[in-house]
Order: structure tokens, then C-alpha cells, then sequence
């Protein structure tokens, strides 16, 4: 106990007065070194124009809370693979280089510059970016500055680290506050996605004669292989729908729905009998033999049927592949089609008598007085190619929209005999084909 | 025991990768495709044999040593597992004619019932359009359906390996379409003072012949129109008796004679009269013809039940104007004259 007091008297003189010092030293130090008291920044962030890796003309955002009041007239933005400790620069990145981007939102907006010299506490480098301004202005709270021209990490689904330390002096010397913000670099994440072609195409018969009621909301609902144009008269011209003496008061019907972005036609091809002779693809007796000479003889390639028979063979002679009008008696078959029914259209407007449907009539297959207005009549008149030549009816192609969404073609068929013309059961078989160009 | 442990790892990443590699090498990264690409059918009949036309456009120019064209049911996506179509058969498939890349036969060593492989030596690969007519392939068999044909360019002269581009085209086969109508048995007739040559039209039934003059021939006429598309033709006859005014009647001429004014007749013909100058000839495109004994000019003739037209077989229309004379004696006794004529057209069909 004696002893303390000897040694302590020699050592307390030394001691407490060097206590005291460190005590003011430390007290005092943050006035005259700043960065030993430089303050967290907080409400910190960074948001990148884009996070593609490599890309450049990147404008980095950068948004923090000053907790210090203070001159704010340098910055160094050091960017670090890490948050902290030794910092190691992200690959092939660049942020030295750029402009402040937009107006800050300092108290002072006075712009900040890229210094490519440095000083003090900065050193410019590819992962250090060096700012400064003049503006002896109290600066605190929330701020944002903004730098284009920014390139970023090479490296995929890594996370980079801006350390920020801001100077209250021009020359990076005098830090106020510091902080770290981050951001991650991610690959582009591609969506695929294939689109397979459709087509969707169908033939049947159907009682609907205009554009006001659908055929069938889309081929699963069209049904039926025949029309029957009920008995002839040489007085008369028979036009699908018949609905009297064995006609079964329809049309045909062609739903068409495909996704070809060039386009798609719609054909027929006159299917032949295989028993009998001459004018096998027009309606006649099974099995009759038949006169080439007869009416039209071959009934293709336009001609118009001849205005005298005889028709007293076994087969109703074809209109041609020619549009020409039927004159009751003058024995004659032939197709038309009186519009473009759009009632089943769901992905597009798409109306005949607004001329907006896709699917278009060729010239030789307008049943109406024009491509906007429904009808079949014995004035405007039919067309059927007999020989088996592929005709084209409808397309698409020539439309500004050449997809088709369930668009149906109504077609009309008519006949009419000779005095002549042989009694019994006629018939015809189409074969329908369409062809989308994808 | 570490060895066997690390021998295991590595022999795992080895497969891992090999089949990691098989993958990436079947799906090559910059496949493109093909453009205008479509498939036309000759026939779209259910089990047809017909032909498939093939159009499209390469997207580059690398080289290509075979053409794969592979038919699905389910999908054109080639990455899809594809379901043949039932009843369609390409394996004996002709090529028939190329266009655009030629120099391609097929390779029937690699081609199957729902798929063609053509093959040539490798070669650059033009962006000409290509048209490939493929001869005597059976169609799928089932009515309605879409049939996708899955087209793919391929290094490999035997369509292995990984694809360079392609494409998806599609049809659908129907049940063939059949208009039907019915033609009657058909026998037209029409009669009036003026018939159309058709029937189209037609007008009167009542003939007067005014004040019977004994001095010269009291005549009239009518017509009629006939056709049928009976093969064995027809018969056309006229009913009724001569002219009556109660018991009294002008004599019907028995048998075809001239007119002799201020004697009793009554008769008709078919034909144009200049003695009386009365009638017509029959006009028309139909084989009617008048009977013998209404088939004289100038000569008249009327029996109750005659033929007096006929055709052998189907005829168009014809048209008949009947000429009608009367001469009355100076003594006929004054009266109202009248008779009902009937025309008849018989057929047998």
C-alpha cells in the first residue's frame, strides 16, 4: 500500500495530463480532420439505367440523405467489388467519364463536373469518378445526382459497390459524410415463345344467307357434304338455298382460319367422275355418257355456253370459268359466292358490307352487284370450271390484313335445264383446298 | 476411397456435359425461317393419291445437303414430338420436278411413310424460291384434320444433325363436297292464238271467224309449243269435232284437200298456206314435226283424235302454228258455228 502512493505520484503527473490531452485531442480532432468524423449518409441508393453487363451510356442515379449540414463541393464515387475493406475495381467497368446527368437536387443546383485529375482524398480511375463544384452553400438532407456516360461490370449476376465520401472543400481534403450504395449487374433473361401455324379449314352446308347470323362459331361446327338445289325447271333458274321438291334449303359454307402472314387462298377443283365420258366435273347422270359437243363442250377456259343445245346428253353443261349470267332453259351449272360471312370473326373488325373482311372474292365469284353487298342472282350470274383445273375463288394476299380469323364464304350453287335435258338424279363433287403461305 | 469418390464426380460431369452438348447441338441458335413457305395440294380428298407442291425461300445462304419434309398430326413446331397423320403414306413419293436448289433426289434410305428426306452433295444454298413437286403420295385419310409438314434444311446429306433453318406448313384434307339436283320427266305444252317459241308466254283461245262467206276460205289460226326431255319423244293430238250450230254442221274434210270455196270444209294443217295465205311453218330447235297428213301445204284435213305431231325422241321446243279453214256452201243453214279443238301431247317415259 506504501508503495502505490510512491509510484503513483511520479506516473499520475505524467499520466492525467496525458488523459486529458487525448481526451481534447479526441474531442477536438473531427474539427480539424474530418474524415475521422465524417457521418453515414443514409436513404442511400443507386439505380442503373440499365443493369445489362457491359452496357454503356448507363446513367447512374445516385440518391442519399446528408445528416450533416454542410458546404457539399466534391464527391469521389469509388466503385468496389466489395462493401468494404480493400476495394478491387469490377471488371471492365468505367465510371470515370460523363456528365452530371439533369439537375441535381441540392440546395444549390449548381452542376457538378468531372475533375479527370483528382486531388486530395480522390484519385481518378476507371472504378473512381471525381466530382466537384464550386458552392459555398450549406447543403442537408435528401439529394440526387445523376451521371451518364457510365459503362458497366462485364460480369453476369454479380453486385458492385459505390463507396461515396463527400467533401465539404473542392479539393476531395474535407469529408462530411460517407456511405455505400450497391447494384447488380444481371444477364438478359430471354422469354421464348413459339407460334405455331394454324390453319383451320372446313367445308359444309349452311341455311345462312347474309352477314347477319354465324354460320358456327368456328369449324367444329360446320357440318354437312351437300347441297341440293331441289328439282329443275327449264322455266326457271334454281339458286342455292332451294327449300321446296327435294332441295335442302342450304348453301355451301367455307370457314377459313389461319395465322400465314402472306396469305391464303381458297380453291375448288371439280372433282371427276370416274365412269362415263365428256364433262365429267358438272352435275350429271352417274355413269352418262355425254356429248363433248354438247352446249359448252368443255366448259372451261371462259367461254360462255352456247346460246343453243342441243342439251339432250346426260350432263348439265358448266357455266365456264368466266362469271356469265343464266338464262332459264339454256341448260347451264355454276357457282357463285354471295359474301363473306364475318359473324364467327372475334380478332378483328371485320364486316362485308364495310369491306373489311379479309377473305376476298375473285372477280369471277362475286355474287352481289360488288364486294360489299350479299346476293346471288341469275342476272349476275355463275361460274364453274368442269375440266378439274384448280379455281381460285377467295385470298387473302391482296388484303392489308392477310391472316383470317374464321371467315366464311357462302356459295351458292344453280342450275338450270333444257327442255332436253335428261330426267334423273345430277350431281357434282367439289373438292375444296386451301393454301396458306406462311 | 477419395479417388473412387472423385472418379465418380467426373465420370457424372463428363456425361452431364456430353449430354448438356447433344442438347445444344440439336437445337442450333440461329435457326431461321424459311420464307413463303407453303404446301398445295392437287387433290384434298381423304386418301387421295395426289401430289404435294412444296414453295419456299431459304433465309441464308448456308450450305444444304438435304431437305427434310416431316408430317405431323399434333403440331409443326419441330421441337414437338410428331405424331404421324393415320393413312398418309410418302414413302413411295416421287420427286417430280425442283426449282430454286436443285440437285436433289430423294433419299429413300431415310425417308418413312410420313417423312422425305431429299438429299444432294452439300452446297451453298440460293435464296431463289424453291418449288418441290412431290408425285403419288397418299393423303391422311381422316377428314378435317390439319396436317402439319415440318420443313428442315440440314449440313448432313441424309437430314441428321442439327437443323440450319425451317419451317412449318399445313393443310387440311375434306370429304369432297357434292351438289345434287334432280331433273323431272318434262313434257311442255302450251296453246293460245300466240305462244312464245319456249312457252315462256302465251295468249287467246277464242277464234271467230266472222260472217261464213261462201264465195271464198274462212280462215283462222293458233298455236302451239311443245318439247320434252323424253327419249322416246312425243305425240301431239287434237280432240273435238268440226263446227256445229246445233244439229247442223260444216263436214270435216276426211282427208288432206284443197280449199274449194262454197263447198263444206273444215280442217286444219301445220304448215304456211298460200292458198288460203294462212299459217306458219313450224319453227325451233326441237325433232317435232307435223304428221304426214298436216304436213301439206295448202291442204287441210281435220279427224277427230289424230296425230298430228310427234317427235322420236327429246326435243327442244318447236313451235306449230295451226291453220284453220272453213268453206261453207251457199246453203249452209244460218246459224252459230262453233267447235272446241283440244291439243294433246302424249309421252311415254
Amino acid at each position: 500500500m506504501n508503495n502505490t502512493p510512491l509510484m503513483a505520484r511520479p506516473i499520475a503527473k505524467v499520466l492525467y495530463p496525458a488523459i486529458l490531452l487525448a481526451f481534447l485531442v479526441s474531442w477536438l480532432l473531427p474539427t480539424f480532420t474530418p474524415s475521422a468524423s465524417a457521418a453515414q449518409i443514409t436513404s442511400r441508393s443507386l439505380t442503373l439505367s440499365t443493369a445489362v453487363p457491359s452496357a454503356t451510356a448507363v446513367i447512374y442515379t445516385y440518391a442519399f440523405t446528408m445528416p450533416s449540414t454542410a458546404n457539399v463541393q466534391s464527391i469521389q464515387f469509388q466503385s468496389c467489388t466489395t462493401a468494404v475493406g480493400a476495394c478491387t475495381a469490377p471488371t471492365t467497368q468505367n465510371i470515370n467519364q460523363g456528365s452530371q446527368q439533369g439537375t441535381n437536387t441540392f440546395t444549390s443546383t449548381t452542376a457538378f463536373t468531372r475533375d479527370a485529375t483528382g486531388g486530395g482524398g480522390c484519385t481518378p480511375a476507371n472504378n473512381v469518378l471525381c466530382v466537384k463544384r464550386t458552392q459555398a452553400t450549406n447543403e442537408t438532407g435528401a439529394k440526387t445526382l445523376a451521371w451518364n456516360t457510365q459503362t458497366n461490370p462485364a460480369t453476369v449476376n454479380t453486385a458492385f459497390y459505390v463507396r461515396i465520401t463527400i467533401y465539404s472543400d473542392t479539393g476531395w481534403s474535407s469529408s462530411v459524410d460517407t456511405g455505400t450504395v450497391a447494384a447488380a449487374i444481371v444477364q438478359n433473361l430471354t422469354i421464348q415463345a413459339n407460334v405455331a401455324e394454324i390453319l383451320n379449314f372446313c367445308i359444309g352446308n349452311t341455311t345462312v344467307t347474309d352477314d347477319v347470323t354465324s354460320p358456327g362459331a368456328d369449324c367444329t361446327a360446320i357440318s354437312g357434304t351437300t347441297v341440293n338445289i331441289g328439282t329443275l325447271d327449264p322455266s326457271i333458274v334454281n339458286i342455292s338455298p332451294i327449300s321446296t321438291n327435294g332441295g335442302n334449303s342450304t348453301n355451301g359454307v367455307a370457314m377459313l382460319r389461319t395465322n400465314a402472314q402472306n396469305g391464303a387462298t381458297v380453291s375448288y377443283r371439280a372433282v371427276q367422275a370416274i365412269t362415263g365420258t365428256n364433262h365429267l366435273g358438272t352435275l350429271r347422270l352417274s355413269g352418262a355418257t355425254c356429248s363433248a359437243a354438247s352446249g359448252l363442250g368443255t366448259g372451261s377456259g371462259g367461254t360462255p355456253p352456247a346460246a343453243s343445245g342441243p342439251y339432250t346428253d346426260s350432263c348439265i353443261d358448266a357455266a365456264g370459268a368466266t362469271q356469265n349470267p343464266f338464262t332459264a332453259g339454256i341448260e347451264q351449272f355454276g357457282m357463285t359466292i354471295s359474301g363473306v360471312n364475318c359473324r364467327s370473326t372475334t380478332s378483328y373488325t371485320c364486316s362485308y358490307s364495310g369491306g373489311t373482311n379479309n377473305l376476298v372474292q375473285q372477280t369471277n365469284y362475286i355474287g352481289g352487284a360488288n364486294t360489299t353487298t350479299f346476293g346471288a342472282t341469275a342476272a349476275k350470274g355463275f361460274a364453274w370450271d368442269e375440266s378439274g383445273t384448280t379455281q381460285l375463288i377467295a385470298s387473302s394476299t391482296g388484303s392489308t390484313i392477310k391472316q383470317v380469323d374464321d371467315e366464311a364464304l357462302i356459295l351458292n350453287f344453280a342450275a338450270t335445264p333444257s327442255i332436253t335435258t335428261p330426267f334423273g338424279s345430277y350431281t357434282v363433287q367439289a373438292d375444296f383446298i386451301a393454301v396458306p403461305t406462311y | 476411397m477419395l479417388n473412387q469418390y472423385i472418379g465418380k464426380i467426373s465420370a457424372t460431369l463428363v456425361v452431364f456435359f456430353s449430354v448438356s452438348l447433344l442438347f445444344v447441338s440439336l437445337r442450333p441458335a440461329y435457326a431461321v425461317d424459311l420464307n413463303l413457305r407453303s404446301i398445295t395440294l392437287t387433290s384434298a380428298v381423304p386418301s387421295a393419291v395426289t401430289t404435294h407442291k412444296y414453295r419456299f425461300s431459304l433465309p441464308t445462304t448456308n450450305d444444304v445437303g438435304s431437305i427434310v419434309f416431316q408430317y405431323c398430326a399434333n403440331s409443326p413446331i419441330i421441337y414437338v414430338g410428331c405424331l404421324p397423320p393415320s393413312g398418309l403414306d410418302v414413302s413411295t413419293a416421287s420427286l417430280s420436278s425442283q426449282a430454286g436448289n436443285v440437285g436433289f433426289s430423294i433419299d429413300s434410305g431415310n425417308s418413312s411413310p410420313s417423312r422425305i428426306v431429299l438429299t444432294r452433295p452439300l452446297v451453298a444454298g440460293t435464296l431463289l424460291p424453291n418449288t418441290y413437286v412431290f408425285d403419288n403420295i397418299t393423303n391422311p385419310s381422316t377428314s378435317g384434320e390439319t396436317t402439319y409438314v415440318r420443313i428442315s434444311t440440314y449440313a448432313s446429306a441424309d437430314g441428321s444433325g442439327p437443323f440450319i433453318d425451317k419451317g412449318g406448313v399445313a393443310f387440311t384434307v375434306q370429304t369432297v363436297f357434292t351438289v345434287g339436283t334432280y331433273v323431272p320427266p318434262f313434257i311442255k305444252l302450251c296453246v293460245g292464238l300466240s305462244v312464245a317459241p319456249d312457252c315462256s308466254s302465251f295468249s287467246g283461245d277464242f277464234i271467230d271467224f266472222g260472217i261464213l262467206s261462201s264465195t271464198h276460205a274462212n280462215t283462222g289460226q293458233s298455236q302451239f309449243a311443245t318439247g320434252t326431255n323424253d327419249p322416246g319423244g312425243y305425240n301431239i293430238y287434237s280432240l273435238g269435232t268440226t263446227m256445229t250450230s246445233g244439229n247442223n254442221t260444216i263436214a270435216a274434210a276426211a282427208s288432206p284437200v284443197p280449199s274449194f270455196p262454197g263447198t263444206a270444209q273444215f280442217g286444219i294443217n301445220l304448215r304456211a298456206n298460200v292458198l288460203p295465205p294462212i299459217g306458219q311453218d313450224p319453227v325451233g330447235l326441237g325433232t317435232g314435226i307435223p304428221s304426214p297428213n298436216y304436213n301439206i301445204p295448202n291442204r287441210f284435213i281435220f279427224s277427230d283424235g289424230d296425230n298430228i305431231a310427234s317427235s322420236p325422241l327429246n326435243s327442244d321446243y318447236n313451235r306449230m302454228t295451226v291453220s284453220y279453214l272453213v268453206n261453207v256452201p251457199k246453203n249452209q243453214i244460218p246459224g252459230v258455228y262453233t267447235t272446241t279443238i283440244t291439243y294433246l301431247a302424249v309421252v311415254q317415259f
